[in-house]
């Protein structure tokens, strides 16, 4: 084993082992919530754009990975295509895609706020296992590095 | 000897402690002397009573990123206008998790606020693991302690995640077992008015998608108005400011109370949320609702369309699906749609939620 993979793993378990405390649901609104932080301390619309982008798509490839988790059932996976399927819905309004209105630059923090509440309103009607939950955001923080 | 006496009152101590932990289920600390006089009588023109549900995740993040309990909030919110109600009896229970005391030790789960006058008066708790009738705790409570004057005016306002309208598990997270359903709220409801010999004046349900026909029809003949949500209602709540008004009202509930409780948690909502907001003010006597509720909620029921997280779960607003005979009388709606998403432009609701259905549903 060379060390970027002991590396790796011992990240991996001190995670895992912290997050198995907080609740997975949790970690995914604080998720959208730190982005809106951040699209808000931005300045530049194209910048705010692109970390809103940037968090879908670091979000939706997660959610593709953690589907082919043989720990996740059918239920799980459901759960998990109908939030990316509202993830997409988000990106092609942002960018005006599928026929949106694209979401103009003086929106774009509103924008980051609907996102976070309705994000926190739809995962009171999806059901996801804590496991999948847990595995999403620890795939999430992983494409980060 | 002194040793031995020594150790001997520390373990009477720790038996008394232990069995004080193990047997009571049942704690309260009085703050003024509840005891009733004329003058209170004469004195107390309203009652407001609200349940505040905790029992489950109930975390948001407001506009500025912060991390907020609904239900914590709430009852602050609460408290701080049972201190302005100088006239009126507040009574606010909260259902918190089931938590233990040192691993061991099952610890109320309850808690039980009585303000009379604008003072706090009694702070009670109670351990509740689903043995008993679930508000069998709060009718007991209220039965000791409200002042029971004919008429009185009473508002009664329930708070947290939609209520089912059939018995469901795990509404309670902490207590998984238990069941509860619309059902529980109309005994509530069915108790108040018979133990107070007068109508509930507005129940304001603060929960998810609760201004739907079954919901409603249940709650109709024990309260003059309702005020609930037909949509996705946002955590942050409906405001409580609007019933500061009963104060400001010299005899009995001011006529507009609902329509003004209503417009004021509206203006709250629209400024803080981005996602849609519709609040329904349903008065009772004036609503013409279907024999048959479930002929509301069959919507889509040949299967034709399948539910999909874009429509809002299951829900949506009942004229979306195209329904004949939805009641339109006795209603008010305040709505304002979404400020995103597929749904920006709807331009009015009907004040009712309708849940869709892939498969048609049984008549039993």
């Amino acid at each position: 084993m060379n060390l970027r993979k002991v590396i790796l793993l011992t990240f991996f378990t001190i995670s895992f082992c912290g997050m198995m405390r907080a609740d997975g649901s949790q970690e995914l609104r604080k998720y959208f919530n730190d982005v809106a932080i951040e699209v808000k301390q931005l300045e530049n619309p194209t910048q705010k754009r692109a970390l809103l982008n940037n968090s879908f798509d670091r979000m939706k490839s997660a959610m593709e990975l953690a589907q082919q988790s043989p720990l996740l059932d059918e239920n799980d996976r459901s759960g998990i295509l109908q939030l990316q399927q509202m993830i997409t819905e988000k990106q092609n309004e942002l960018n005006g895609a599928q026929g949106f209105d694209r979401v103009s630059d003086v929106e774009l923090n509103n924008f980051a706020d609907y996102v976070v509440q309705d994000m926190e309103q739809a995962q009171q009607y999806v059901t996801i296992s804590i496991t999948a939950l847990l595995l999403i955001i620890l795939i999430v923080i992983l494409i980060a590095r | 000897m002194k040793r031995f006496f020594f150790s001997t009152a520390i373990r009477n101590g720790l038996v008394l402690l232990v069995a004080a932990l193990f047997f009571s289920c049942r704690s309260a600390e009085v703050m003024h002397t509840p005891k009733i006089s004329a003058d209170d009588v004469s004195e107390t023109r309203y009652r407001c009573i609200f349940f505040v549900h905790g029992d489950n995740d109930y975390l948001y993040h407001d506009v500025n990123g912060n991390e907020i309990e609904a239900d914590e909030r709430l009852i602050e919110e609460a408290k701080t206008l049972a201190t302005s109600m100088i006239s009126g009896e507040v009574f606010i229970f909260h259902r918190k998790p089931k938590s233990r005391f040192l691993f061991l030790f099952t610890q109320d789960n309850i808690e039980a606020v009585y303000f009379k006058h604008g003072k706090l008066i009694k702070v009670e708790s109670y351990r509740w693991e689903g043995e008993s009738d679930r508000f069998s705790f709060e009718m007991q409570f209220l039965d000791e302690n409200a002042i029971s004057r004919y008429p009185m005016q009473t508002v009664f306002g329930y708070f947290g995640h939609e209520i089912p309208n059939n018995p469901a598990l795990g509404y309670d997270q902490s207590i998984p077992r238990t069941r509860f359903s619309i059902g529980d709220i109309q005994h509530f409801l069915t108790w108040l008015n018979q133990k107070f010999s007068n109508r509930i004046n507005l129940t304001i349900l603060s929960t998810c998608y609760n201004g739907s026909v079954p919901t409603i029809k249940s709650l109709q003949p024990y309260t003059r108005y309702i005020v609930a949500s037909p949509e996705n209602l946002h955590l942050s709540y409906f405001s409580l400011d609007g019933l500061a008004s009963l104060e400001h009202s010299l005899d009995s509930i001011p006529q507009d109370l609902p329509l003004q409780f209503a417009k004021n948690a509206f203006a709250r909502l629209i400024h803080t949320t981005q996602t849609a907001v519709a609040i329904t003010i349903y008065e009772s006597d004036k609503l013409r609702i279907p024999a048959d509720p479930l002929s509301m909620e069959a919507g889509i029921a040949e299967g034709n369309s399948k539910p999909t997280i874009s429509d809002a779960g299951t829900y949506c607003d009942c004229a979306d699906l195209g329904l004949e005979d939805i009641p339109s009388e006795g209603i008010e709606v305040l709505f304002r749609p979404a400020r995103f998403g597929k749904q920006k432009s709807k331009t009015a609701h009907s004040g009712w939620a309708c849940t869709k259905h892939s498969t048609p549903l049984s008549r039993e």
